[in-house]
């Protein structure tokens, strides 16, 4: 799984640190989050969301066997 | 690093206090035990009679000293988090952030496979020499499978 977390923080000009901070993790969740190392729990893809103003598909794009169709 | 069973799915630094006093209570447990193992050893001598040699001796009171010595320092580490505000948030993060927690569980399944196969071989090869180790650790993984499916019965009815 792939994420636009990297490429939207950049755009808003947003630390890792400033990001971690908002959504309550560790700065190393979010780069593990933007090396597509870790897959965020349900909740924290909501929070995502909620913080860049998309809907979770917007952020973080599934792979092909990911997707039911 | 994450402490062992130490994450938790607190969201605010007031409900993460109430957490942190209720581990500080838990790990006055380890002082009580180290005391309670000085008592054993004590009673083992004076009340039982037995001729403890001195390397177990030595043994049962470094156990003693060190989780009494582990309960202090940790007792005041989680004090001194109390009064500072910014590093309790720091450790709620920590405890409860996704990925430690996800970290800290296959964590501990490897350490339980190691300690599992640890254990076979001891059972294994330890018992030609001394038959009682086969029959501890026989005894260990059956209460391991044991404890594991009772656990899992437990945990599904709450999830």
């Amino acid at each position: 799984m792939q994420t636009r977390i990297q490429e939207l923080r950049k755009q808003r000009k947003i630390t890792q640190n400033e990001l971690a901070d908002a959504l309550d993790v560790t700065r190393q969740t979010i780069i593990s989050l933007e090396s597509g190392k870790y897959k965020a729990s349900l909740v924290l893809a909501h929070k995502i969301a909620q913080y860049f103003e998309l809907s979770i598909e917007d952020i973080f794009i599934f792979e092909e066997e990911e997707n039911l169709c | 690093m994450l402490g062992m069973f130490c994450g938790t799915s607190v969201t605010s630094n007031e409900e993460y206090r109430k957490y942190v006093k209720k581990r500080i209570k838990v790990l006055s447990l380890l002082i009580v035990l180290g005391v309670l193992t000085m008592g054993v050893v004590f009673m083992a001598e004076t009340i039982w009679n037995m001729e403890l040699e001195s390397y177990t001796l030595g043994l049962y009171s470094g156990f003693a000293s060190g989780l009494i010595a582990a309960g202090i320092v940790l007792i005041l580490k989680n004090r001194k988090l109390l009064k500072e505000e910014e590093k309790l948030r720091q450790a709620r993060i920590a405890a409860s952030d996704e990925r430690n927690q996800q970290i800290s569980t296959q964590a501990s399944k490897i350490a339980i496979a190691i300690l599992l196969i640890a254990m076979y071989l001891i059972m294994l090869i330890g018992g030609f020499w001394y038959p009682i180790l086969t029959k501890m650790m026989a005894f260990l993984v059956a209460l391991y499978v044991f404890a594991y499916c009772v656990a899992y019965k437990v945990v599904s009815k709450k999830v």
